[in-house]
Protein backbone atom coordinates (compact mmCIF):
# COMPACT_ATOMS: atom_id res chain seq x y z
CA UNK A 1 0.00 0.00 0.00
CA UNK A 2 1.40 2.96 -1.34
CA UNK A 3 2.45 5.26 2.17
CA UNK A 4 -0.10 8.06 1.02
CA UNK A 5 -2.87 5.92 2.31
CA UNK A 6 -1.01 4.46 5.93
CA UNK A 7 -2.30 7.68 7.39
CA UNK A 8 -6.22 8.24 8.21
CA UNK A 9 -5.92 11.83 8.13
CA UNK A 10 -4.07 11.57 4.30
CA UNK A 11 -7.66 9.12 3.23
CA UNK A 12 -9.50 11.69 5.05
CA UNK A 13 -7.67 14.48 3.02
CA UNK A 14 -8.14 12.98 -0.68
CA UNK A 15 -11.57 12.12 0.49
CA UNK A 16 -12.40 15.31 0.96
CA UNK A 17 -10.54 16.64 -1.88
CA UNK A 18 -12.29 14.40 -4.32
CA UNK A 19 -15.37 15.81 -3.06
CA UNK A 20 -14.43 19.55 -3.35
CA UNK A 21 -12.66 18.85 -6.25
CA UNK A 22 -16.40 17.70 -7.85
CA UNK A 23 -18.67 20.55 -6.50
CA UNK A 24 -16.52 23.54 -6.83
CA UNK A 25 -16.40 23.49 -10.64
CA UNK A 26 -20.00 22.50 -10.49
CA UNK A 27 -21.27 25.56 -8.90
CA UNK A 28 -18.11 27.45 -10.51
CA UNK A 29 -19.32 26.77 -13.96
CA UNK A 30 -22.75 28.76 -13.86
CA UNK A 31 -20.77 31.91 -12.07
CA UNK A 32 -18.01 32.18 -14.63
CA UNK A 33 -20.32 31.89 -17.40
CA UNK A 34 -22.42 34.94 -15.58
CA UNK A 35 -18.98 36.77 -15.43
CA UNK A 36 -19.40 36.82 -11.49
CA UNK A 37 -16.27 34.83 -10.87
CA UNK A 38 -14.95 36.66 -7.69
CA UNK A 39 -18.65 36.20 -6.26
CA UNK A 40 -16.27 33.28 -4.73
CA UNK A 41 -13.36 35.30 -3.94
CA UNK A 42 -15.35 37.56 -2.04
CA UNK A 43 -17.59 34.84 -0.10
CA UNK A 44 -14.09 32.98 0.78
CA UNK A 45 -13.13 36.61 2.09
CA UNK A 46 -16.86 36.64 4.38
CA UNK A 47 -15.92 33.39 5.51
CA UNK A 48 -13.07 34.62 7.18
CA UNK A 49 -15.37 36.88 9.26
CA UNK A 50 -17.26 33.83 9.76
CA UNK A 51 -13.99 31.70 11.24
CA UNK A 52 -13.20 34.79 13.50
CA UNK A 53 -16.42 34.73 15.03
CA UNK A 54 -16.45 31.52 15.37
CA UNK A 55 -13.45 31.56 17.25
CA UNK A 56 -14.30 34.66 19.30
CA UNK A 57 -17.67 33.20 20.53
CA UNK A 58 -16.27 29.51 20.64
CA UNK A 59 -18.65 28.25 18.33
CA UNK A 60 -17.88 25.42 15.80
CA UNK A 61 -16.98 27.75 12.78
CA UNK A 62 -17.78 25.73 10.55
CA UNK A 63 -21.56 26.72 11.77
CA UNK A 64 -20.85 30.56 12.03
CA UNK A 65 -18.69 30.45 8.46
CA UNK A 66 -21.77 29.20 6.90
CA UNK A 67 -24.52 31.49 8.29
CA UNK A 68 -21.92 34.43 7.79
CA UNK A 69 -21.68 33.41 4.12
CA UNK A 70 -25.02 32.56 3.44
CA UNK A 71 -26.33 36.27 4.62
CA UNK A 72 -23.49 37.83 2.65
CA UNK A 73 -24.53 35.79 -0.46
CA UNK A 74 -28.32 36.60 -0.35
CA UNK A 75 -27.30 39.85 0.13
CA UNK A 76 -25.22 40.52 -2.78
CA UNK A 77 -27.12 38.69 -5.10
CA UNK A 78 -29.90 40.97 -4.07
CA UNK A 79 -28.67 44.40 -4.35
CA UNK A 80 -27.23 42.79 -8.02
CA UNK A 81 -30.56 41.76 -9.22
CA UNK A 82 -31.91 45.05 -7.40
CA UNK A 83 -29.42 46.76 -9.32
CA UNK A 84 -28.44 49.29 -6.73
CA UNK A 85 -25.11 49.16 -7.21
CA UNK A 86 -23.19 47.21 -10.29
CA UNK A 87 -22.28 43.65 -9.61
CA UNK A 88 -18.18 44.41 -9.22
CA UNK A 89 -18.73 47.54 -6.61
CA UNK A 90 -21.20 44.83 -4.64
CA UNK A 91 -18.56 42.22 -4.23
CA UNK A 92 -15.56 45.16 -3.95
CA UNK A 93 -17.58 46.18 -0.62
CA UNK A 94 -19.08 42.88 0.44
CA UNK A 95 -15.04 41.65 0.29
CA UNK A 96 -13.85 44.58 1.90
CA UNK A 97 -15.80 44.90 4.56
CA UNK A 98 -15.85 41.45 5.90
CA UNK A 99 -12.44 41.88 5.61
CA UNK A 100 -12.15 44.92 7.97
CA UNK A 101 -14.68 43.32 10.26
CA UNK A 102 -12.64 39.77 10.13
CA UNK A 103 -9.40 41.88 10.95
CA UNK A 104 -11.08 43.59 14.22
CA UNK A 105 -12.54 40.61 15.67
CA UNK A 106 -9.50 38.37 15.15
CA UNK A 107 -7.57 41.73 16.95
CA UNK A 108 -10.30 41.05 19.96
CA UNK A 109 -9.55 37.79 20.11
CA UNK A 110 -6.46 38.04 20.72
CA UNK A 111 -4.37 37.49 17.26
CA UNK A 112 -4.21 34.48 15.11
CA UNK A 113 -4.20 31.36 16.23
CA UNK A 114 -2.70 27.56 14.65
CA UNK A 115 -6.00 26.38 13.80
CA UNK A 116 -7.28 29.69 12.19
CA UNK A 117 -3.91 30.31 9.99
CA UNK A 118 -5.02 26.79 8.91
CA UNK A 119 -8.31 27.95 8.04
CA UNK A 120 -6.33 30.51 6.01
CA UNK A 121 -4.06 28.60 4.02
CA UNK A 122 -6.37 25.51 4.45
CA UNK A 123 -4.60 22.51 6.02
CA UNK A 124 -5.44 18.45 5.22
CA UNK A 125 -4.65 17.81 9.06
CA UNK A 126 -7.81 19.24 10.12
CA UNK A 127 -10.20 17.94 8.54
CA UNK A 128 -12.33 16.35 10.79
CA UNK A 129 -14.96 13.14 10.20
CA UNK A 130 -17.60 15.07 10.80
CA UNK A 131 -16.39 17.63 8.19
CA UNK A 132 -16.25 14.85 5.54
CA UNK A 133 -20.17 13.75 6.42
CA UNK A 134 -20.97 17.45 5.98
CA UNK A 135 -19.58 17.31 2.64
CA UNK A 136 -20.72 14.18 1.21
CA UNK A 137 -24.37 15.14 2.02
CA UNK A 138 -23.81 19.02 0.35
CA UNK A 139 -22.19 16.90 -2.74
CA UNK A 140 -25.54 14.77 -2.69
CA UNK A 141 -27.12 17.63 -2.34
CA UNK A 142 -25.38 19.55 -4.87
CA UNK A 143 -25.64 17.08 -7.84
CA UNK A 144 -29.20 16.40 -6.98
CA UNK A 145 -29.74 20.14 -7.21
CA UNK A 146 -27.87 20.76 -10.46
CA UNK A 147 -28.74 18.23 -11.84
CA UNK A 148 -32.67 18.52 -11.46
CA UNK A 149 -32.63 22.62 -12.24
CA UNK A 150 -29.47 22.39 -14.88
CA UNK A 151 -31.91 23.74 -17.84
CA UNK A 152 -32.72 26.93 -15.35
CA UNK A 153 -29.49 27.25 -14.36
CA UNK A 154 -28.20 27.46 -18.40
CA UNK A 155 -30.53 29.47 -19.42
CA UNK A 156 -30.39 31.96 -16.33
CA UNK A 157 -26.62 31.92 -16.75
CA UNK A 158 -26.99 32.72 -20.88
CA UNK A 159 -29.61 35.28 -20.79
CA UNK A 160 -31.67 36.59 -18.07
CA UNK A 161 -34.29 38.06 -20.41
CA UNK A 162 -34.48 34.85 -22.43
CA UNK A 163 -35.04 32.92 -19.61
CA UNK A 164 -37.83 35.01 -18.10
CA UNK A 165 -39.99 34.46 -20.90
CA UNK A 166 -39.54 31.09 -20.81
CA UNK A 167 -40.72 31.51 -17.26
CA UNK A 168 -38.20 30.58 -15.56
CA UNK A 169 -38.02 31.85 -11.91
CA UNK A 170 -34.58 33.68 -12.70
CA UNK A 171 -34.57 35.55 -9.25
CA UNK A 172 -35.21 31.90 -7.09
CA UNK A 173 -32.89 30.12 -9.39
CA UNK A 174 -29.42 33.26 -8.48
CA UNK A 175 -30.63 32.96 -4.64
CA UNK A 176 -30.46 29.13 -4.79
CA UNK A 177 -27.05 29.22 -6.66
CA UNK A 178 -25.75 32.05 -4.63
CA UNK A 179 -27.09 29.53 -1.26
CA UNK A 180 -25.09 26.70 -2.66
CA UNK A 181 -22.31 28.21 -4.08
CA UNK A 182 -21.99 29.66 0.35
CA UNK A 183 -22.14 25.63 2.07
CA UNK A 184 -19.77 24.66 -1.27
CA UNK A 185 -16.90 27.70 -0.58
CA UNK A 186 -17.24 27.28 3.56
CA UNK A 187 -16.62 23.18 3.79
CA UNK A 188 -14.10 23.39 0.71
CA UNK A 189 -11.94 25.92 2.38
CA UNK A 190 -10.98 23.68 5.24
CA UNK A 191 -8.93 21.98 2.73
CA UNK A 192 -7.87 24.62 0.12
CA UNK A 193 -7.65 27.83 2.65
CA UNK A 194 -9.78 31.06 2.56
CA UNK A 195 -7.40 32.40 0.22
CA UNK A 196 -7.42 29.95 -2.98
CA UNK A 197 -10.91 28.52 -2.56
CA UNK A 198 -11.86 30.32 -4.87
CA UNK A 199 -9.26 28.97 -7.52
CA UNK A 200 -10.65 25.52 -7.40
CA UNK A 201 -13.98 27.30 -8.39
CA UNK A 202 -12.70 29.06 -11.13
CA UNK A 203 -9.54 27.02 -12.64
CA UNK A 204 -11.01 23.96 -13.83
CA UNK A 205 -14.14 25.49 -15.64
CA UNK A 206 -11.76 27.63 -17.42
CA UNK A 207 -10.29 24.63 -18.86
CA UNK A 208 -13.76 22.90 -19.32
CA UNK A 209 -14.67 26.31 -20.86
CA UNK A 210 -11.69 25.92 -23.68
CA UNK A 211 -11.54 22.40 -24.34
CA UNK A 212 -15.43 21.55 -25.54
CA UNK A 213 -18.48 23.75 -27.19
CA UNK A 214 -20.91 22.23 -25.23
CA UNK A 215 -22.06 22.87 -22.15
CA UNK A 216 -23.31 19.95 -20.71
CA UNK A 217 -20.17 18.76 -21.73
CA UNK A 218 -17.18 21.64 -20.25
CA UNK A 219 -19.50 21.37 -16.79
CA UNK A 220 -18.62 17.56 -16.81
CA UNK A 221 -14.62 18.66 -17.32
CA UNK A 222 -14.42 20.67 -14.95
CA UNK A 223 -15.64 18.65 -12.38
CA UNK A 224 -13.12 16.20 -13.69
CA UNK A 225 -10.45 18.67 -13.47
CA UNK A 226 -11.24 19.30 -9.89
CA UNK A 227 -11.16 15.92 -8.70
CA UNK A 228 -7.66 15.44 -10.84
CA UNK A 229 -6.58 19.01 -9.47
CA UNK A 230 -7.43 18.04 -5.93
CA UNK A 231 -5.90 14.44 -5.67
CA UNK A 232 -2.32 14.99 -7.77
CA UNK A 233 -2.00 18.41 -5.42
CA UNK A 234 -2.74 16.14 -2.38
CA UNK A 235 0.12 13.77 -3.27
CA UNK A 236 2.24 16.29 -4.31
CA UNK A 237 1.75 18.29 -0.91
CA UNK A 238 2.17 14.44 0.90
CA UNK A 239 5.63 14.06 -0.42
CA UNK A 240 7.00 17.44 -0.87
CA UNK A 241 5.65 18.59 2.26
CA UNK A 242 4.26 21.90 1.14
CA UNK A 243 0.71 23.15 1.78
CA UNK A 244 -2.21 21.38 0.19
CA UNK A 245 -4.20 24.15 -1.04
CA UNK A 246 -1.30 25.66 -2.73
CA UNK A 247 -0.22 22.90 -4.60
CA UNK A 248 -3.85 21.50 -5.61
CA UNK A 249 -4.02 25.54 -7.54
CA UNK A 250 -0.89 25.11 -9.26
CA UNK A 251 -1.94 21.47 -10.81
CA UNK A 252 -5.19 23.15 -11.78
CA UNK A 253 -3.12 26.10 -13.23
CA UNK A 254 -0.97 24.08 -14.81
CA UNK A 255 -3.68 21.76 -16.39
CA UNK A 256 -4.90 25.47 -17.45
CA UNK A 257 -2.27 26.08 -19.53
CA UNK A 258 -2.27 22.61 -21.01
CA UNK A 259 -5.59 22.88 -22.10
CA UNK A 260 -4.58 26.75 -23.16
CA UNK A 261 -2.21 25.17 -25.43
CA UNK A 262 -3.50 22.34 -26.99
CA UNK A 263 -6.95 24.40 -28.26
CA UNK A 264 -4.16 26.68 -29.92
CA UNK A 265 -2.82 23.65 -31.64
CA UNK A 266 -6.27 22.59 -32.39
CA UNK A 267 -7.19 25.68 -33.72
CA UNK A 268 -3.65 25.92 -36.16
CA UNK A 269 -4.24 22.50 -37.69
CA UNK A 270 -8.03 22.87 -38.36
CA UNK B 1 -62.31 31.01 -31.80
CA UNK B 2 -61.01 32.91 -28.72
CA UNK B 3 -61.18 37.18 -29.76
CA UNK B 4 -59.55 38.01 -26.63
CA UNK B 5 -56.23 40.25 -28.39
CA UNK B 6 -52.87 38.78 -28.21
CA UNK B 7 -51.48 42.11 -26.65
CA UNK B 8 -53.08 44.75 -24.98
CA UNK B 9 -51.83 47.88 -23.43
CA UNK B 10 -53.36 50.34 -21.72
CA UNK B 11 -52.05 54.39 -20.85
CA UNK B 12 -48.53 52.58 -20.35
CA UNK B 13 -46.11 54.68 -19.01
CA UNK B 14 -42.49 53.52 -17.66
CA UNK B 15 -40.26 56.48 -16.49
CA UNK B 16 -36.48 55.61 -16.71
CA UNK B 17 -33.55 58.01 -14.92
CA UNK B 18 -35.90 60.69 -14.04
CA UNK B 19 -36.92 60.88 -18.62
CA UNK B 20 -40.26 59.22 -19.62
CA UNK B 21 -39.30 56.08 -21.85
CA UNK B 22 -42.67 55.47 -22.44
CA UNK B 23 -45.31 57.57 -21.82
CA UNK B 24 -49.35 56.77 -22.57
CA UNK B 25 -49.40 54.12 -24.56
CA UNK B 26 -52.43 52.24 -25.18
CA UNK B 27 -52.27 49.59 -28.30
CA UNK B 28 -54.12 46.73 -29.33
CA UNK B 29 -52.50 43.62 -31.34
CA UNK B 30 -54.52 41.42 -32.54
CA UNK B 31 -54.09 37.86 -33.24
CA UNK B 32 -52.17 36.53 -36.16
CA UNK B 33 -51.57 40.35 -36.97
CA UNK B 34 -48.06 41.20 -38.23
CA UNK B 35 -47.34 44.77 -36.33
CA UNK B 36 -44.29 46.70 -36.62
CA UNK B 37 -42.62 49.15 -34.34
CA UNK B 38 -40.71 51.63 -35.83
CA UNK B 39 -39.47 54.91 -34.32
CA UNK B 40 -35.65 56.91 -34.08
CA UNK B 41 -33.15 55.47 -31.37
CA UNK B 42 -34.25 55.91 -27.88
CA UNK B 43 -37.68 56.09 -28.58
CA UNK B 44 -38.55 53.60 -26.34
CA UNK B 45 -39.55 50.60 -28.70
CA UNK B 46 -37.43 48.10 -26.58
CA UNK B 47 -38.56 49.63 -23.14
CA UNK B 48 -42.35 48.94 -25.00
CA UNK B 49 -41.41 45.51 -25.79
CA UNK B 50 -40.10 44.44 -22.15
CA UNK B 51 -42.63 45.78 -20.46
CA UNK B 52 -45.09 43.69 -22.98
CA UNK B 53 -43.10 40.49 -22.11
CA UNK B 54 -43.23 41.44 -17.97
CA UNK B 55 -39.77 42.21 -18.36
CA UNK B 56 -39.75 45.34 -17.01
CA UNK B 57 -43.08 46.93 -14.35
CA UNK B 58 -44.56 50.14 -16.07
CA UNK B 59 -44.95 53.01 -13.51
CA UNK B 60 -48.50 53.11 -14.63
CA UNK B 61 -51.04 51.16 -16.96
CA UNK B 62 -51.76 47.94 -17.69
CA UNK B 63 -50.50 45.00 -19.82
CA UNK B 64 -52.61 41.82 -20.97
CA UNK B 65 -51.45 39.03 -23.30
CA UNK B 66 -53.60 36.68 -24.63
CA UNK B 67 -56.43 38.11 -22.20
CA UNK B 68 -54.01 37.61 -19.28
CA UNK B 69 -52.56 40.59 -16.46
CA UNK B 70 -48.83 39.82 -17.59
CA UNK B 71 -47.72 40.19 -13.75
CA UNK B 72 -50.14 37.06 -13.52
CA UNK B 73 -49.51 35.46 -17.17
CA UNK B 74 -47.55 31.97 -16.49
CA UNK B 75 -48.29 30.12 -19.86
CA UNK B 76 -44.87 31.36 -21.53
CA UNK B 77 -44.57 28.42 -23.61
CA UNK B 78 -47.01 30.03 -25.93
CA UNK B 79 -44.57 33.14 -26.51
CA UNK B 80 -41.46 33.19 -28.53
CA UNK B 81 -38.97 35.66 -27.95
CA UNK B 82 -35.62 36.72 -29.57
CA UNK B 83 -33.88 39.19 -28.43
CA UNK B 84 -31.44 41.82 -30.33
CA UNK B 85 -28.25 40.04 -28.33
CA UNK B 86 -28.28 37.55 -25.64
CA UNK B 87 -25.73 38.38 -22.98
CA UNK B 88 -24.32 35.19 -23.38
CA UNK B 89 -23.45 35.12 -26.65
CA UNK B 90 -19.39 35.70 -26.65
CA UNK B 91 -16.62 33.62 -27.51
CA UNK B 92 -15.84 31.98 -23.76
CA UNK B 93 -19.35 31.11 -23.57
CA UNK B 94 -19.34 27.14 -24.45
CA UNK B 95 -22.52 26.05 -25.62
CA UNK B 96 -24.11 24.92 -28.96
CA UNK B 97 -26.46 25.94 -31.39
CA UNK B 98 -28.63 22.66 -30.79
CA UNK B 99 -28.01 23.60 -27.03
CA UNK B 100 -29.16 26.88 -27.32
CA UNK B 101 -32.34 26.11 -29.93
CA UNK B 102 -33.20 23.10 -27.27
CA UNK B 103 -33.11 25.39 -24.29
CA UNK B 104 -35.81 27.11 -25.83
CA UNK B 105 -38.14 23.77 -25.48
CA UNK B 106 -38.09 24.28 -21.61
CA UNK B 107 -41.92 24.46 -20.34
CA UNK B 108 -41.79 23.72 -16.46
CA UNK B 109 -39.33 22.09 -13.97
CA UNK B 110 -37.95 18.72 -15.59
CA UNK B 111 -35.31 17.00 -13.64
CA UNK B 112 -34.60 15.04 -16.34
CA UNK B 113 -33.48 17.59 -18.99
CA UNK B 114 -29.36 17.30 -17.91
CA UNK B 115 -29.51 13.73 -19.82
CA UNK B 116 -31.63 14.78 -22.69
CA UNK B 117 -29.31 15.72 -26.10
CA UNK B 118 -29.66 19.20 -27.48
CA UNK B 119 -30.48 17.38 -30.77
CA UNK B 120 -33.72 16.34 -31.36
CA UNK B 121 -35.91 15.65 -34.50
CA UNK B 122 -36.96 19.06 -33.59
CA UNK B 123 -33.97 20.83 -33.48
CA UNK B 124 -32.84 19.43 -36.22
CA UNK B 125 -36.43 20.70 -38.18
CA UNK B 126 -36.25 24.72 -37.06
CA UNK B 127 -32.37 25.06 -37.65
CA UNK B 128 -33.31 23.91 -41.17
CA UNK B 129 -36.08 26.20 -41.19
CA UNK B 130 -33.75 28.77 -40.76
CA UNK B 131 -30.53 27.02 -42.68
CA UNK B 132 -28.55 26.82 -39.77
CA UNK B 133 -28.60 22.82 -39.89
CA UNK B 134 -25.11 22.75 -40.75
CA UNK B 135 -23.83 24.81 -37.61
CA UNK B 136 -25.37 23.18 -34.94
CA UNK B 137 -22.69 21.40 -33.08
CA UNK B 138 -20.63 25.21 -33.57
CA UNK B 139 -19.76 27.32 -30.36
CA UNK B 140 -22.93 30.05 -30.60
CA UNK B 141 -20.81 32.70 -29.35
CA UNK B 142 -17.80 31.73 -32.82
CA UNK B 143 -20.69 32.45 -34.83
CA UNK B 144 -21.54 35.83 -37.14
CA UNK B 145 -23.88 37.81 -36.05
CA UNK B 146 -26.44 36.93 -38.92
CA UNK B 147 -25.81 33.04 -37.76
CA UNK B 148 -26.67 34.17 -33.73
CA UNK B 149 -29.47 35.45 -34.35
CA UNK B 150 -30.56 32.32 -36.53
CA UNK B 151 -30.16 30.54 -33.94
CA UNK B 152 -31.73 32.40 -31.23
CA UNK B 153 -35.14 32.55 -33.54
CA UNK B 154 -34.56 28.97 -34.29
CA UNK B 155 -34.81 28.68 -30.29
CA UNK B 156 -37.74 30.67 -30.15
CA UNK B 157 -39.82 29.00 -33.14
CA UNK B 158 -39.51 25.50 -31.49
CA UNK B 159 -41.73 26.65 -28.70
CA UNK B 160 -44.45 26.68 -31.58
CA UNK B 161 -45.16 30.27 -30.32
CA UNK B 162 -48.21 31.72 -30.98
CA UNK B 163 -46.71 35.35 -30.41
CA UNK B 164 -43.42 35.97 -31.85
CA UNK B 165 -41.95 38.94 -30.41
CA UNK B 166 -38.87 39.96 -32.05
CA UNK B 167 -36.28 42.83 -30.85
CA UNK B 168 -34.96 44.12 -34.72
CA UNK B 169 -34.64 40.68 -36.23
CA UNK B 170 -32.36 41.83 -39.20
CA UNK B 171 -29.99 44.02 -37.25
CA UNK B 172 -26.75 42.50 -38.88
CA UNK B 173 -28.22 40.07 -40.99
CA UNK B 174 -27.35 41.10 -44.66
CA UNK B 175 -29.98 41.84 -47.58
CA UNK B 176 -30.33 37.98 -48.00
CA UNK B 177 -30.66 36.94 -44.90
CA UNK B 178 -33.33 39.76 -44.05
CA UNK B 179 -35.74 38.56 -46.99
CA UNK B 180 -35.33 35.22 -45.92
CA UNK B 181 -36.29 36.04 -42.38
CA UNK B 182 -39.51 37.73 -43.90
CA UNK B 183 -40.13 34.89 -46.01
CA UNK B 184 -40.09 32.66 -42.72
CA UNK B 185 -42.43 35.70 -41.21
CA UNK B 186 -44.88 35.13 -44.21
CA UNK B 187 -45.55 31.49 -43.43
CA UNK B 188 -45.65 31.61 -39.68
CA UNK B 189 -48.49 34.60 -40.35
CA UNK B 190 -50.34 31.86 -42.57
CA UNK B 191 -50.50 29.97 -39.83
CA UNK B 192 -52.00 32.31 -37.58
CA UNK B 193 -49.24 33.35 -35.35
CA UNK B 194 -49.02 36.64 -34.01
CA UNK B 195 -45.83 38.95 -34.79
CA UNK B 196 -44.65 42.11 -33.25
CA UNK B 197 -41.28 43.02 -33.99
CA UNK B 198 -38.84 46.57 -33.88
CA UNK B 199 -37.38 47.37 -36.86
CA UNK B 200 -35.55 50.33 -38.09
CA UNK B 201 -35.94 48.50 -42.04
CA UNK B 202 -38.86 51.25 -42.68
CA UNK B 203 -39.29 49.98 -46.38
CA UNK B 204 -39.57 46.24 -45.16
CA UNK B 205 -41.84 47.04 -42.58
CA UNK B 206 -43.97 48.90 -45.04
CA UNK B 207 -44.04 46.12 -47.40
CA UNK B 208 -44.39 42.76 -44.85
CA UNK B 209 -46.59 44.10 -41.68
CA UNK B 210 -49.77 44.43 -40.88
CA UNK B 211 -50.17 47.10 -39.01
CA UNK B 212 -47.19 49.57 -38.22
CA UNK B 213 -46.78 51.29 -34.61
CA UNK B 214 -44.81 54.58 -34.64
CA UNK B 215 -43.30 55.17 -31.30
CA UNK B 216 -41.45 58.08 -30.09
CA UNK B 217 -42.61 57.77 -26.10
CA UNK B 218 -45.52 58.32 -27.30
CA UNK B 219 -47.34 55.88 -29.34
CA UNK B 220 -47.60 58.51 -32.51
CA UNK B 221 -50.00 55.90 -34.73
CA UNK B 222 -51.13 52.50 -35.40
CA UNK B 223 -52.43 52.08 -38.55
CA UNK B 224 -51.89 49.73 -41.98
CA UNK B 225 -48.68 51.00 -43.18
CA UNK B 226 -50.83 52.04 -46.31
CA UNK B 227 -52.27 54.33 -44.35
CA UNK B 228 -49.33 56.01 -42.87
CA UNK B 229 -48.14 59.22 -44.42
CA UNK B 230 -45.09 60.88 -44.84
CA UNK B 231 -46.55 63.63 -42.17
CA UNK B 232 -46.63 60.67 -39.57
CA UNK B 233 -42.89 59.55 -40.49
CA UNK B 234 -41.81 63.50 -39.81
CA UNK B 235 -43.13 63.83 -36.83
CA UNK B 236 -41.95 60.12 -35.78
CA UNK B 237 -38.41 60.96 -37.27
CA UNK B 238 -38.51 64.77 -36.61
CA UNK B 239 -37.06 65.33 -40.59
CA UNK B 240 -38.50 64.25 -44.07
CA UNK B 241 -37.85 60.64 -44.82
CA UNK B 242 -38.17 58.37 -47.96
CA UNK B 243 -38.28 54.88 -47.25
CA UNK B 244 -36.10 52.61 -49.40
CA UNK B 245 -38.10 49.54 -50.96
CA UNK B 246 -35.47 47.11 -52.19
CA UNK B 247 -35.77 42.83 -52.50
CA UNK B 248 -39.28 43.15 -53.89
CA UNK B 249 -41.16 44.85 -56.24
CA UNK B 250 -43.81 46.71 -54.21
CA UNK B 251 -46.31 48.58 -55.60
CA UNK B 252 -46.94 50.89 -52.35
CA UNK B 253 -46.26 54.72 -52.46
CA UNK B 254 -46.85 55.81 -48.74
CA UNK B 255 -44.69 58.97 -49.37
CA UNK B 256 -45.96 60.20 -52.72
CA UNK B 257 -42.95 61.47 -54.97
CA UNK B 258 -40.62 60.92 -51.90
CA UNK B 259 -41.06 57.02 -51.93
CA UNK B 260 -38.55 55.30 -53.69
CA UNK B 261 -39.59 51.75 -55.57
CA UNK B 262 -37.07 49.82 -57.37
CA UNK B 263 -34.50 46.81 -56.78
CA UNK B 264 -31.24 48.96 -57.39
CA UNK B 265 -31.10 49.23 -53.63
CA UNK B 266 -30.35 46.28 -52.36
CA UNK B 267 -27.09 47.07 -51.00
CA UNK B 268 -28.58 50.06 -48.96
CA UNK B 269 -28.59 49.67 -44.99
CA UNK B 270 -29.61 52.56 -43.93
CA UNK B 271 -33.39 52.30 -44.65
CA UNK B 272 -34.86 55.59 -43.58
CA UNK B 273 -32.50 58.55 -45.10
CA UNK B 274 -32.67 62.00 -44.30
CA UNK B 275 -33.31 64.54 -46.72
Amino acid sequence: MPAILQYEFMIRALIGGLLVGALAPVLGTFLVLRRFSLLSDTLAHVALLGVAVGFAVNVYPTLTTFIAVTIAAVVMEVLRSRGRLPGDAVLAVALYSSLAAAVVVISAAQGFNVDLLGFLFGSILTITELDLWLLAGLAVFVVIGVTAFFTELAQASFDDSLARVSGIKVDWVNLGLAVLAAATITLAMRIMGVLLVGALIVIPVLVGQGVTNSLRTAFIVASLVGMFSAVTGLTIAFYQDIPGGGAIVLVAVAMLGVSMAWRRLRRRSS
Amino acid sequence: MDDTPAVELEDVSFTYAGSPAVHGVTLRIERGDFTAIVGPNGSGKSTLLKIILGLIKPDNGQVRVFGTDIERFKDWRRIGYVPQVATGIHAMFPITVSEVVAHGRYSGFSPFDFWRRGNGADVDGVLQMVDMADFKRRRIGELSTGQQQRALIARALIRKPELLVMDEPIAGVDVQGGEELYMLLRQLRAQGVTILIISHDVGAVMREAGTVACMNCTLLCHCPPQELTEDDLVRLYGFPVEVLHHGRHHDHHAHGEEAVRHDEFDQVTPHVHRH
